[in-house]
């Protein structure tokens, strides 16, 4: 049985509800678990001891809503929302119109503009259900309903939709339609003139004058909201060009040999952080190109769909009237957007549940005129993206430290990961970021597992003292050697720092594949020997689909073998290596969208103050900015002098190591596929022009040139990612200073290959050598230039076996972005194809598309694996 | 196409209604642009709160901010779930008479509603003003942003039954509230609104606002020394609370802070309602 059915709006007001069986506050479960979280997308949802199904009314900001036991199985609830919504909207269609239009001000003493009362809503109600419940008893029994299936958000739906047959549906409505028009009609009798009135002038409205003047009102309204909201974005552009005024401090000559100021705390910003001004002045330009890109999309639609109708009346409709966003609208958009989302390396999964709820969010959904359904997208998506960044708990550790420090005892951090990924190197930057303020750390080494790990920890513990021998912070390692129980370290490590008044425990953990059962359950021991307080999950920035499966299988673990009724999960995640991942952010979004929990900190470089807080506005600009060609590289520059940290485990005895390893790898600036991109989009819009009476953009031209842009961008990548073979493009991003101007490298000078270990950059103005060599030197790529008469030598480092395996292992997952793009490039192509089809293109042509699409995709990814062959050939070979 | 029987070129039309429009459209961005101009900032703060007649309504999830929006904007206190959007309505500020629930209870199908009654010939402004009710969940407080810089002044509600348990992530809200960069700028006048004090564990004003004061003494801490954010813009960092050296007090602000106690469940709501006719 039904047991609570509520319709209530966006902003909270519960404006009708029903309930067979009251308490069910697990309905604001519902809204902030789905709803908010962006998950609308599913159709059901179980919490407790119910489930619930929801269907959201857009253009009026309502959501209805139906809850009912979970054991039971109700397919027709699907209908229910369905016709209750329909008759809902058609029945108060004044009344919520009404409701939405703001100007109205409430009038205590006649009633007007006050909150409509929907009472008579109850016998139409009923009366639907009744029909519903009806119908579905003739139908006969079912078999149960799976539970896991509501359980995982799977559409039981699917199932009761197809159940019934058209034909009994459509006389089902019918009769519903009719039985719901004779209760209006004994009503309208029984209650005289005034409520028939309203609500046959109500029904009247909303069929026909969607373009009504309240309505106007409302948009202009919201125009002056995000108005307002822009003079703050302005403001911030001007703060952030006036930037890097302030003074930098002079700290003792200690700390600066050791620690990269510029970076340190809040102190200084001297443009080192070239991704601010980039991202904002190329964020901008591209808006406007896609600006231009979807205006140019709204001058076709209307012209045709004016055809149609015929006349002014809908021409304009279309410049000053609204729009509704219908599902045919929204799907090519909303397909771009989750190749967009995927380029950016997002889980593909997760990009498809955000479009899906991103759908069922603006479908319905009004625009006025001048935007384009894309754009509509866009901006749903920004505000999607927020919500989902933005963290639901507080990520302030210093003052849940501070509060365990009130209750005497201390705070505990734990770091769990898979291997290579930079545990041991990122607590020891939370470490430095804590000793800063004067906090008694203990680092508790329960990695004893791989050899080398502690005496890792020994090393960072030794430089972390010497470059905080001013302040009051005190680090101390707590050890036990290899082979133990990492969970009994663990223990003793927590009381030891109780008994000695420490104010928090770092736990370095073994990192561990997330398939590896006996590490696994380990782990699930140690959280639940020592109850951490935080649980946090470091992995790297790089990572697309992966970061999904792995931190699924990290909690699951946790929660199947720790054999506690209410196990830990993931509290938080770091995310590391973000200055080599230029805007593919995509990794921060699958993190916590598949954790729900808040990334504390992203590690963006190689010392001690490459530790940031992450901000969720940067992410987000970055996840929807254009393309990752467009985008000039943001390499966040290693400083000469910098310090970098001890990384490798081999370390015995601690050294300054001056930067042994290139600091990032950059992508640069690749026109040709945009003009490609260009090209294509010019193509198969002339086709349109063309041909109005069949309507098939599908273009395998189009399908060939984005599949070629990803390839060429592989190569790019791959280009750069040299590994003692001299190659020019080593230094494409290498900039000269002469006078006030800043040249490109390859504008001033010849760059030619010497033999594979030199580079030889030919000066053309002998004038400028120095200023090359210095340039060179000062480039962050661990160069070494030599000046040699009218030109400059650059010998290219050779480097060690662990790093050749490193870039082995990044050219792989390069390539398997890349196999995954064109993967979904293919298959949004099918659908597109598929779509076409059923809109009446031939069946041959459509399979001849198919086949044609499907070789294209073969041929790619078979070029890049050769590619990945030939790349990983070249960097062992050498 | 025909327009008044002439025959009329489709094209012709098109574009040139396009132009017009986006003429149009430019002039108003551009007027739009031109007074939201930073330079304009010389204009005293208190002229442009006056020229301002928005009225937030922040606070934590469930403290009540969607059933007093109700209240006022339809006389009615309606039942609620956790907003997922804000809500916007415009309102004549009246003398709202103080109700006991007997008095304002209707009974409406199957639901209890409370209804305020106004002493109607007394409206404390003559021209309405715009409440927005914020909504108080986490990952929807971003919105807060958007609609600080029109705002004339800000009600902060706290649920005074929850707030000794929840002081810590109350005062985070209202932290952020007060680092606002525009609430900063334009010294914004808040009114911290103890809601539901008809409740048995409801505590009073003053151990509130103590809580509140220890709690942001705490946090003003921890937040200076929080890691930087990524390109961090130099104005939020800059930003202290109070005094250094010692503890924080509300009288510290530029802000001009209020205390308030508030029952909406009772109809209770006249200290704030004045609050807010006398702020803007
Ligand atoms: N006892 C009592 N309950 C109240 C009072 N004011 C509001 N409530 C109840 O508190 C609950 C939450 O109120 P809302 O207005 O929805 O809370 P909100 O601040 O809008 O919450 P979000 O929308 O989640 O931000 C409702 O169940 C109200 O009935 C009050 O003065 N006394
Ligand atoms: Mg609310």
């Amino acid at each position: 049985m039904l047991d609570v059915f509520t319709i209530l709006t966006k902003g909270g007001l519960v404006l009708w509800s029903k309930e067979y069986v009251s308490t069910v506050d697990s309905l604001d479960y519902l809204i902030q678990d789905v709803l908010i979280e962006e998950r609308a997308g599913a159709n059901s949802y179980v919490h407790d001891a119910y489930a619930f199904q929801w269907t959201l009314a857009n253009e009026h900001e309502l959501v209805f809503v139906a809850a009912y036991s979970k054991i039971l199985q109700l397919p027709y609830i699907d209908e229910l929302l369905k016709t209750t919504k329909r008759h809902f909207l058609s029945k108060y269609a004044s009344e919520i119109k009404a409701l939405g239009q703001r100007s109205a001000v409430y009038d205590p003493e006649s009633g007007e503009g006050g909150l409509p009362t929907f009472d008579g809503f109850e016998e139409d109600f009923g009366l639907i259900l009744a029909q519903l419940e009806d119908k579905q008893s003739h139908k006969g029994p079912k078999k149960p309903r799976k539970f896991e299936q509501t359980k995982k958000f799977q559409s039981s739906l699917q199932g009761s939709k197809q159940a019934p047959s058209g034909d009994t549906d459509a006389i089902d409505e019918d009769n519903i339609a009719k039985n719901l028009e004779e209760l209006s009609l004994r009503r309208s009798h029984r209650l005289a003139g005034k409520k028939k009135s309203s609500s046959a002038k109500g029904s009247a409205d909303t069929s026909e004058n969607d373009s009504d003047a309240p309505k106007k009102k409302k948009g202009a309204k919201k125009e002056a909201r995000t108005w307002e909201g822009k003079i703050t974005k302005g403001d911030l552009q001007a703060l952030d060009y006036s930037a890097g005024t302030a003074d930098p401090d002079a700290e003792g000559a200690e700390i600066s040999r050791l620690v990269d100021e510029s970076k340190m705390g809040n102190k200084t910003r001297d443009g080192f952080y070239e991704v601010q001004d980039f991202d904002i002045g190329s964020s901008k330009e591209e808006e406007e190109e896609e600006e231009e890109e979807e205006e140019s999309e709204d001058e076709v639609r209307p012209s045709t769909s004016g055809t149609s109708k015929g006349g002014m009346f809908s021409f304009l409709r279309g410049i000053t009237g609204q729009r509704e966003l219908t599902p045919e609208l929204l799907d090519p958009a909303l397909a771009k957007m989750k190749e967009h989302l995927i380029n950016k390396n997002v889980a593909a999964d997760i990009a498809e549940q955000l479009c899906a709820s991103a759908k069922s969010n603006l479908t319905g959904k009004s625009i006025r005129g001048f935007k384009s359904a894309s754009s509509a997208v866009r901006d749903g998506m920004e505000i999607a993206l927020r919500r989902i960044l933005t963290p639901r708990t507080s990520t302030d550790l210093l003052r849940d430290i501070s509060q365990a420090r009130l209750q005497k005892r201390p705070y505990t951090i734990s770091f769990i990961g898979v291997n290579g990924v930079g545990k041991s190197t990122n607590l020891s930057k939370v470490c430095f970021w804590l000793l800063q303020n004067n906090l008694k750390i203990l680092i508790a080494a329960c990695d004893t597992f791989r050899s080398g790990a502690v005496e890792q920890l020994r090393t960072h513990v030794r430089s972390l003292r010497a470059v905080t021998s001013q302040g009051h912070g005190e680090v101390d390692l707590f050890e036990r050697g290899y082979g133990k129980d990492s969970a009994g370290i663990a223990k003793d490590a927590i009381s030891y720092a109780k008994a000695n008044r420490y104010d928090v425990v770092l736990i370095d953990t073994a990192g561990r594949m997330q398939d590896n059962e006996p590490l696994m359950r380990a782990l699930a021991k140690l959280v639940a020997v020592n109850n951490p307080d935080k649980i946090i999950f470091v992995g790297e920035a790089l990572v697309g689909n992966e970061a999904v499966d792995q931190l699924t299988k990290f909690n699951q673990a946790l929660r199947d073998f720790s054999g506690m009724s209410q196990p830990r999960q993931i509290d938080g995640m770091i995310l590391t290596k973000f200055d080599t991942i230029d805007d593919k952010v995509g990794a921060a979004l699958s993190m916590t969208y598949t954790t729900g929990k808040p990334i504390y900190f992203v590690g963006t470089g190689q010392t001690y103050t490459d530790l940031k807080n992450l901000r969720v506005e940067h992410v987000v600009k970055s996840l929807l900015r254009l393309s990752v060609g467009l985008a000039t590289k943001l390499v966040y520059p290693l400083r000469p002098g910098a310090v970098v940290l001890p990384l490798a485990c081999k370390v015995r005895s601690w050294q300054p190591v001056v930067q042994s390893t290139p600091t990032a790898i950059s992508w640069s600036r690749s026109f040709a596929s945009k003009k490609g991109k260009e090209e294509a989009k010019k193509g198969g819009k002339k086709a349109t022009e063309e041909d109005k009476t069949v309507e098939f953009t599908f273009n395998v031209d189009e399908i060939t040139s984005r599949m070629s842009d990803s390839v060429d961008r592989l190569k790019k990548e791959f280009a750069n990612m040299q590994i003692g073979r001299a190659s020019p493009a080593i230094l494409d991003s290498v900039h000269v200073q002469i006078g006030s101007s800043r040249m490109s490298l390859r504008d001033i000078a010849q760059i030619t290959i010497k033999d594979p270990q030199n580079l030889l950059v030919i000066v053309h103005d002998a004038e400028y050598l120095a200023e090359v060599d210095k340039a060179i030197r000062n480039a962050g790529l661990n160069l070494n230039p030599v000046v040699d008469g009218r030109a400059v030598r650059v010998p290219i480092p050779k480097q060690t076996k662990e790093f050749r395996d490193k870039m082995v292992k990044a050219a792989g997952k390069s390539a398997e972005a890349s196999k995954t793009r064109i993967r979904s490039i293919r298959q949004d192509a099918m659908k597109d194809i598929k779509r076409e089809v059923k809109l009446g293109r031939s069946q041959n042509e459509g399979s001849k598309l198919e086949t044609q699409v499907q070789a294209l995709h073969d041929k790619w990814i078979k070029q890049i694996d050769q590619l990945l062959k030939a790349k990983s050939n070249e960097i062992t070979s050498l | 196409m025909q327009i008044l029987g002439v025959e009329v070129d489709d094209n012709y039309l098109t574009t040139r209604h396009i132009l017009l429009a986006s003429i149009a459209i430019g002039v108003i961005w551009a007027l739009a642009l031109v007074l939201s101009h930073p330079s304009l900032r010389w204009i005293p703060s208190p002229v442009r709160r006056q020229m301002s007649n928005t009225i937030l309504l922040v606070g934590n999830s469930q403290s009540g901010k969607t059933s007093l929006f109700s209240l006022l904007t339809y006389g009615k206190a309606v039942e609620t779930r956790t907003s997922m959007k804000e809500n916007e309505g415009n309102v004549i500020l009246r003398d709202p008479e103080d109700v006991r629930i007997a008095a304002g209870r209707v009974h409406d199908s199957m639901h209890l509603y409370l209804t305020i009654r106004f002493r109607q010939q007394h409206t404390l402004r003559t021209s309405a003003i715009h409440l927005v009710d914020v909504p108080g969940h986490e990952k929807l407080r971003f919105k807060l942003a958007d609609f600080t810089p029109i705002a004339g002044g800000v009600v902060f509600i706290v649920d005074s039954a929850t707030v000794s348990r929840n002081a810590r992530s109350v005062a985070e809200h209202l932290y952020e509230l007060l680092t606002d960069k525009n609430i900063l700028k334009r010294s914004t006048e808040i009114c911290i609104a103890c809601n539901k004090v008809d409740l048995p564990g409801a505590i009073p004003l003053d151990r509130i606002r103590h809580h509140l004061e220890e709690e942001i003494t705490r946090l003003r801490q921890t937040r200076t020394a929080s890691l930087e954010h990524q390109d961090t813009d130099a104005e939020e960092i800059d930003v202290f609370l109070g005094y250094e050296g010692q503890d924080f007090s509300f009288d510290h602000l530029e802000s001009a802070v209020t205390f308030h106690t508030m029952s909406v469940e009772n109809g209770n709501m006249r200290d704030v309602v004045h609050w807010m006719a006398d702020a803007l």
